[in-house]
């Protein structure tokens, strides 16, 4: 009875059903969101049923749906919206869903996961965090999301930048895998400066272009990186790069056109005294080319004075203007057109690239193109179908070395007497085609104008970043997913210093030619199941293969025949070689989640790695390791009837081993060949680390635990994680007795702690119909500690200034690692002082030298971003100020400006002598003068204290203001869009403390951080963008 | 798809990662080599005892400096005019470890069982003392029984021997191979100095035995005498072409002369860096030796006996005017010879039968062993210009030149003991001219020529020849009770420490 009752409401059912197919109207209208602008792609369909559509580019929708039903309009990331179906046509405005419970976040292998469910903090950025461009992506964080460091040396718009997350924690590499849609890339970096100069060859993720990227996502540390394995002890940055969307085509340009000057606080050279030595302006040439880059002349008096080129001219201050009649004409032009969209099968984009850099460094320059499909199509049977192909080309020519003398345009600019108008030394090259030196005295003292037109670089870089997946769905509960993906990369280079070079003569030249890449192979079996109605299960497993390789050849010619002729067949001895490597990783994962009541959140994960790295024929140890993670996440908010001002309450912890890989090659003893004499060849070990046959990867875990917490409908929200990150069984190339015929020995030994909070702060402080404030803070600290080094071994010297360097003019500094310390220490002599604290004087007035002591720490532990946005009607102004605090810098820069008495601080006592202020070794006033130059240039010479700085800053980081053109205007155009935007970055430093260079000022992205010397001045940039969404 | 499938589908994905997992071959390095012949080492050693860097700134920068064949107005960069301390004092010992010591410890433990290789490891082991003698002359106790060999014997952290002990361990094996050498067992393998003539090595090897016994006359005088003894009765060196050096070639960079290839890049003769000091040029000049035209020229190429002139030491830019208040330009000056010993092929020259003259004209003098000192010292001057034929066409010197100048009868003039053994270590002197650390070692063991120290300012060590190097800074934080347990023996780590044998 009971089942024909059932068949007749059955039929019921059907029959209105029916009725209702008869009694259809067309529903039109256009979804916007709260601005106004039309949202494409946006799902509208007729609630219990599957009668859909989605919205056109210009967000206009057309349906047919049965009169008296309700059409749901939904969106990812904004509220959905209810409302009856009607004739009339439908004006539907979307808001943002702030609460974003359902938010889904792509995590480690490229999987969506709602933000709720994880067990650890994690930051996603979206588009709109991509406004103010940098020329390197990486560089874009900056300020944007707590625990991570962003380090951009003073290397030019074509170097690399450096980021940590949450410290550093291995003395080898610190820096975090990237991983764009699924596919790791490759990071590698071609050459960086060190303490004898060089230049900063770039790096990988400097190429991607923020305009094709939709998000990026910080999986901080070990916990949420963990299926990651070996690679993961840094942490990771997913990158998903844009899709086309559903609904009619869209056509976007984006422009940016901006200038760059620099920044230099000429406050701090001094402009009285000119070119000279020991108080006296030069008398004659000589004394003038003896006297060099010297600036311990004579007070600038207008007399007349010989001048390097042997001409007399008045003797007074015509530098002042250096820095900016020779820095100028910078600019980098941005364009990126793109064309996506799709239907319910196919989704498509494309997207060309063009940007050009003009760097502050006169002929100093990089071109850059990208060009990308991302095509996901949806084939028959459950079977999905995306890939993605990036071409990448860049130009540079030109990089510009630092820290060093040698090549280094910079220095002169710098160090140059105030007597002198740099553009004196624009011919470059004197009569007979040699460098124009300032003095024949000071050969390694290049004149920029040489540097900049007659020394030549050029690197060329074609790449291709390509993935292909599969996915087949093969259930409810099953699927299937493979995937392909590569980065393949072809660099080649080319150095000349010309015939004529002042400190080489003869000059030389290399070429370079480089194919490296990555390709990894991945299949994932997935299972996700509802165990009962509290219960529900989703886990998969994984298999990965990755490959790694370089390869490259170099030729190298010296002494050039016939000037001018820069060719390596025109050099009196030619060389060259190849070398190359190959790093395989094969590994299998597997990941499970449970969720109770969508309100608490059970994770596991496991990776093993196998590594060829750690393969060789009899070795016994193993050359695999397990990498395990947990955790939890509790929606309290959900669990319990909390008070309506508390939105939202969620506690989380997790735990989580995870490593970094070997470097092959490292486990035994090899030999090269090298010239052949005679008719004997000579052949020694080359090994210059013994190898380790035992080495293993280092393992660091990690635990950490927070909570993210919302108030007042939102308006206020707190995220806040507390860490713990140990390495353990560091691989340290540890500095062992040359005695031994080696300077280093692999050995698994280090331990280092990383521990720190990071605290996010957003709300909306004003929210009126007109006006509305969004303002963010992140806030984190590190604390590092190196606990162990060997046993052997309790500090090394991680890096030393170019100052003092064998034994050359300025005290050496060092960053050291020391245990018990944190993380690079700067060390270097001090000042004796007194119980009291004055400087202890010798009888000879100048202070005594003390020992070698910390003098701060080169990372700084505190950093703090405060973004806000300021939206009134279709204006709106954001505003990103970063800054940091508690690391130093050892200047060499101000010490070498001491020495050669450019700084505006060695002009006390230049008449009578200084007198320092201090005590003599008695403890009686010191009262002895000391004449000027020998005073400062002891100072340089002996006193690393002196030029040891807080580096903490606040900078006013990016800023936007964009105005968005009045619909009814563009329509006419036939456009969507417009935007205009006033950009600018590093405008304004509001906190620095250290004289004549940026508190940013750096050469590398080792992890020698905290020296300077001698780089591009920092940049001033703005300009203008447009947008345009036709 | 059904679970049945399941099963099979994770049983591929499980081998196809498995199979990929024999990585043993992976691991092998692409670029280098996993083994060596033993020749290719020899030859690397003896090759590379020099480098562009040491050359510029130990041997001339320091060695030549500091006994006056040299001088500069340069501080940092030939510190050894001023006595300076820098970090090129340390940069020795480790370059030397981590070049050719490593590599001959090497070529020892790849011949030591071998009988096919009996003849390159009695080589190695005399090269080996060689090579070391140099290193323990500058720095007195170093690591040497435990040195070279940090991946086989995985001591990192090498102790530091007493001076007293590397001499005995140098000589004992310098005996072993020579005992070891015969003419019937296959040849040296990688021989560039002698091709392999086993005979020369029997006379290099006495003569280094000659020179380190020499060397310890007043440390261990009956030890010294003994050795000396024994290297005459060996055989040592008694024609100039039993010369040991390298016979460098042009072309490419790695076989140039190391010194002539560093004058030649960094300009050196322009910019006037280095001079021959006027202690020297006096010497020259005062006696007509016709070795100033191979030794010196100025900067634009004369080589006019006349226009020659020697740089005083211990004075820079600035302070030049007070010994030489006419002081013009350094292009007045005079340098080394471009054409003759900075020619890019210029043999580097080791130990010379010269040497090996003196040396003996100063044993009979003390009474060590029999012969006529007279007749040695005139063969050393003879063997000594006769070998500057080494230097090519503009290094051969006529036997007119150097008959006229033996005429001088300086030997005779020298009427006592003090005046001719001043007149030997004078020779000694000028013949082992650019092997600075000779040079050196010798004037700290016989106090010949008298040298008057420079009163450079700026000098910490004002005065004060230094009579040793210090060790590497980076030794005190590495491998520190090491090298505080040879300071606590040999005495404080300073330029004026006098190391063991140096007890004048």
């Amino acid at each position: 009875m009971a089942r024909i009752i059932n068949l007749c409401v059955l039929l019921a059912i059907s029959f209105s059903m029916l009725r209702a197919q008869t009694n259809q109207i067309t529903v039109l209208g256009t979804v916007t969101d709260e601005k106004g602008f039309p949202m494409s792609g946006v799902t509208v369909q007729v609630e219990g049923s599957t009668i859909g559509t989605v919205t056109d580019a210009n967000g206009n929708f057309s349906l047919k749906a049965p009169r008296e039903s309700t059409i749901l309009f939904s969106f990812v990331g904004f509220v959905p919206v209810k409302r009856q179906a009607t004739d009339s046509p439908l004006q539907i405005v979307m808001k943002e869903d702030m609460i974003m419970m359902s938010e889904v976040v792509v995590t480690a292998l490229g999987m969506g996961r709602e933000k709720k469910a994880l067990a650890y903090a994690v930051t996603e950025l979206k588009e709109d965090a991509f406004l103010v461009k940098e020329s390197n992506l990486a560089a874009e964080l900056a300020g944007k999301v707590s625990g991570v460091n962003v380090v951009r040396p003073t290397t030019g718009v074509m170097g690399s930048t450096r980021i940590t997350i949450r410290g550093n924690g291995s003395f080898g590499n610190n820096q975090p895998l990237y991983v764009v849609d699924g596919v790791p890339i490759d990071n590698s970096n071609y050459g960086q400066p060190g303490v004898w100069g060089g230049v900063d060859g770039g790096d990988g993720i400097s190429s991607f272009n923020s305009d094709d990227i939709e998000s990026m996502t910080v999986l901080k540390g070990g916990t949420a990186a963990a299926l990651y394995g070996s690679r993961a002890a840094n942490g990771a940055i997913i990158i998903t790069t844009k899709r086309g969307v559903k609904g009619g085509v869209n056509v976007e340009l984006k422009s940016s056109y901006t200038f760059d000057r620099p920044v230099v606080k000429t406050s701090d050279f001094q402009y009285e005294y000119g070119q000279g030595l020991s108080g006296t302006a030069p008398a004659t040439l000589e004394m003038t080319m003896l006297s060099g880059p010297a600036s311990w002349g004579g007070k600038l008096d207008g007399s007349d004075v010989i001048r390097f080129d042997g001409v007399f001219r008045p003797y007074v201050a015509v530098g002042k203007k250096n820095f900016s009649n020779f820095y100028k004409n910078a600019w980098r032009l941005n364009n990126n057109l793109s064309i996506s969209g799709g239907d319910e099968n196919v989704l498509y984009r494309v997207s060309v690239g063009d940007q050009r850099y003009n760097d502050l460094y006169p002929n100093s320059k990089m071109g850059r193109n990208n060009a990308s499909l991302n095509l996901t199509a949806k084939l028959s049977h459950g079977i999905t179908f995306q890939t993605n192909v990036i071409y990448m080309r860049e130009r540079v020519k030109n990089r510009q070395n630092v820290n060093d003398y040698a090549s280094n345009g910079n220095v002169l600019l710098w160090t140059l007497p105030p007597n002198i108008d740099i553009r004196s030394l624009a011919p470059a090259v004197d009569a007979s085609g040699n460098e124009l030196l300032l003095s024949d005295a000071y050969v390694y003292f290049a004149n920029p104008y040489f540097i900049a037109y007659k020394r030549h670089q050029e690197d060329a870089k074609d790449r291709i970043f390509s993935s292909v997946q599969l996915q087949y769905d093969i259930n409810k509960n099953w699927y299937l997913r493979g995937r392909i993906g590569g980065d393949i990369i072809n660099r080649r280079s080319e150095n000349i210093l010309p015939k004529g070079t002042g400190y080489y003569r003869p000059g030389s030249i290399s070429e370079g030619s480089s194919y490296s890449g990555e390709v990894n192979a991945e299949a994932l079996l997935g299972f996700n199941k509802s165990l009962n109605e509290a219960w529900s299960f989703t886990s998969f497993v994984g298999w990965n293969s990755m490959m790694a390789w370089s390869e490259s050849i170099g030729a190298y010619g010296d002494r050039f025949i016939q000037p001018g002729f820069n060719v390596i067949g025109n050099t009196e001895t030619t060389s060259g070689g190849k070398s190359k490597w190959e790093n395989y990783i094969n590994s299998l994962f597997g990941q499970i989640e449970l969720s109770y009541n969508n309100l608490l959140f059970l994770t596991f994960s496991g990776r093993n790695d196998w590594f060829s790295a750690l393969s060789m024929k009899g070795k016994t140890t193993p050359n695999h390791i397990f990498y395990p993670s947990a955790g939890v996440s509790y929606l309290i908010s959900e669990a319990f009837n909390l008070p309506s001002w508390l939105s939202f309450l969620k506690v989380r912890g997790s735990w989580a081993q995870s490593g970094d890989s070997v470097s092959p090659y490292n486990l035994t003893l090899t030999y090269g060949y090298g010239e052949t004499i005679h008719g004997y060849p000579t052949g020694s070990i080359s090994n210059s680390t013994i190898p380790n046959p035992n080495l293993k990867p280092l393992t660091s875990t990690s635990y950490e635990a927070g909570t993210d917490v919302r108030f007042f409908n939102n308006r206020l929200g707190i995220d806040f994680t507390y860490y713990v990150r140990n390495t353990r069984d560091d691989i340290v190339t540890a500095q062992i007795s040359s005695a031994s015929g080696y300077s280093h020995a692999l050995v698994n030994a280090g331990k280092i702690d990383n521990r720190g909070v990071e605290l996010l702060l957003s709300a909306t402080p004003l929210e009126t119909k007109k006006i509305k404030w969004n303002a963010a803070v992140n806030f984190s600290y590190n604390k590092s500690k190196i606990v162990r080094i060997t046993d052997r071994v309790n500090s090394f010297i991680m890096a030393n200034s170019r100052t003092g360097a064998a034994g050359d003019e300025g005290t050496p500094a060092y960053i050291y690692q020391e245990v018990g310390e944190p993380y690079g220490i700067i060390k270097g002599s001090s000042y004796v002082r007194d119980e009291n604290g004055n400087i202890v004087y010798g009888k000879n007035g100048l202070p005594v030298k003390g020992e070698i002591k910390k003098l701060g720490v080169g990372v700084h532990p505190y950093t703090i971003g405060f973004g806000n946005t300021f939206t009134f009607s279709r204006f709106s102004l954001y505003l990103l100020v970063d800054s940091k605090f508690g690391g130093s810098i050892f200047s060499g820069t101000n010490d070498m400006a001491y020495f050669l008495g450019t700084h505006v601080n060695t002009l006390q006592g230049r008449e009578n002598g200084v007198i320092g202020k201090g005590v003599k070794m008695d403890g009686t006033p010191n009262e002895v003068a000391v004449p000027a130059m020998d005073y400062y240039m002891y100072i340089a010479n002996n006193i690393a204290e002196e030029f040891v700085y807080d580096a903490s800053f606040i900078k006013l980081r990016e800023i936007a203001l964009s105005y968005d053109l009045p619909k009814r205007f563009i329509a006419k155009m036939g456009l969507s869009q417009i935007s205009l935007s006033l950009v600018g970055r590093n405008l304004h430093t509001f906190y620095s403390k250290i004289p004549m260079v940026d508190p940013e000022s750096g050469y590398t992205i080792g992890n020698e951080q905290g020296l300077e010397q001698w780089g591009l001045p920092a940049g001033r940039n703005w300009g203008f963008n447009l947008y345009i969404h036709f | 798809m059904k679970s049945k499938y399941l099963f099979p589908f994770l049983t591929l994905l499980l081998t196809i990662g498995f199979l990929s997992c024999d990585f043993d071959e992976k691991n092998i390095n692409p670029n280098n080599s996993t083994t060596i012949e033993p020749g290719p080492l020899l030859s690397y050693s003896q090759l590379y005892t020099s480098n562009q860097g040491i050359s510029k700134r130990v041997q001339v920068g320091y060695c030549m400096m500091m006994v006056q064949q040299t001088a500069s107005l340069e501080r940092e960069e030939m510190a050894g005019d001023k006595y300076l301390e820098t970090e090129m004092l340390g940069v020795f010992f480790i370059e030397s470890y981590n070049s050719y010591i490593k590599n001959v410890q090497e070529l020892i433990n790849r011949t030591q069982d071998n009988k096919d290789f009996v003849n390159t490891y009695a080589v190695a082991l005399i090269w080996k003392s060689f090579l070391f003698h140099r290193i323990t002359d500058l720095y007195g106790d170093i690591p040497y029984s435990e040195a070279g060999n940090g991946y086989r014997t995985q001591i990192y952290y090498p102790k530091y021997d007493r001076q007293s002990e590397i001499y005995s361990g140098m000589i004992r094996d310098i005996e072993t191979g020579l005992s070891l050498l015969n003419p019937s067992a296959p040849g040296i393998a990688g021989d560039i100095i002698y091709k392999g003539d086993i005979e020369k090595w029997r006379k290099f090897g006495n003569s280094l035995l000659l020179r380190l016994g020499m060397r310890m006359e007043h440390a261990d005088p009956s030890f010294a005498k003994a050795t000396v003894q024994k290297a005459i009765k060996g055989g040592v060196m008694n024609d100039p072409s039993d010369i040991c050096m390298i016979q460098h070639v042009a072309g490419k960079g790695g076989t140039e002369n190391p010194l002539s290839a560093v004058f030649k890049g960094h300009g050196l003769v322009g910019s006037g860096t280095v001079k021959i000091s006027k202690t020297f040029m006096e010497r020259l000049k005062t006696t007509t030796d016709p070795r100033i035209y191979v030794y010196a020229a100025l900067p634009d190429g004369t080589t006019d006996f006349d226009k020659q002139k020697g740089l005083p030491n211990g004075y820079d830019f600035l302070t030049i005017y007070e010994a030489e208040p006419d002081y013009k330009s350094l292009a007045e000056y005079s340098t080394f010879n471009p054409t003759t010993i900075l020619q890019m092929d210029a043999p580097m020259v080791h130990l010379t039968h010269a040497e090996v003259e003196l040396l003996q004209a100063e044993a009979i003098l003390k009474d060590w062993i029999d012969g006529d000192a007279k007749e040695h010292y005139e063969n050393a001057v003879r063997s000594s210009m006769k070998q500057m034929a080494i230097y090519g066409e503009n290094g051969i010197i006529s036997d007119e030149r150097i008959e006229n100048y033996l005429a001088q009868n300086l030997y005779e003039k020298a009427k006592t003991l003090e005046a001719k053994l001043n007149l030997i270590g004078t020779e000694f002197w000028v013949a082992t001219f650019l092997n600075g650390y000779e040079s050196y070692a010798n004037w700290r063991r016989t106090g010949y020529p008298y040298l008057f120290p420079t009163l450079f300012d700026g000098s910490p060590n004002k005065g004060r020849i230094p009579r040793r190097f210090t060790y590497p800074t980076e030794e005190y934080s590495i491998n520190r009770e090491h090298v505080e347990e040879a300071n606590q023996h040999q005495g404080a780590d300073a330029l004026s420490t006098r190391i063991w044998w140096d007890k004048l």
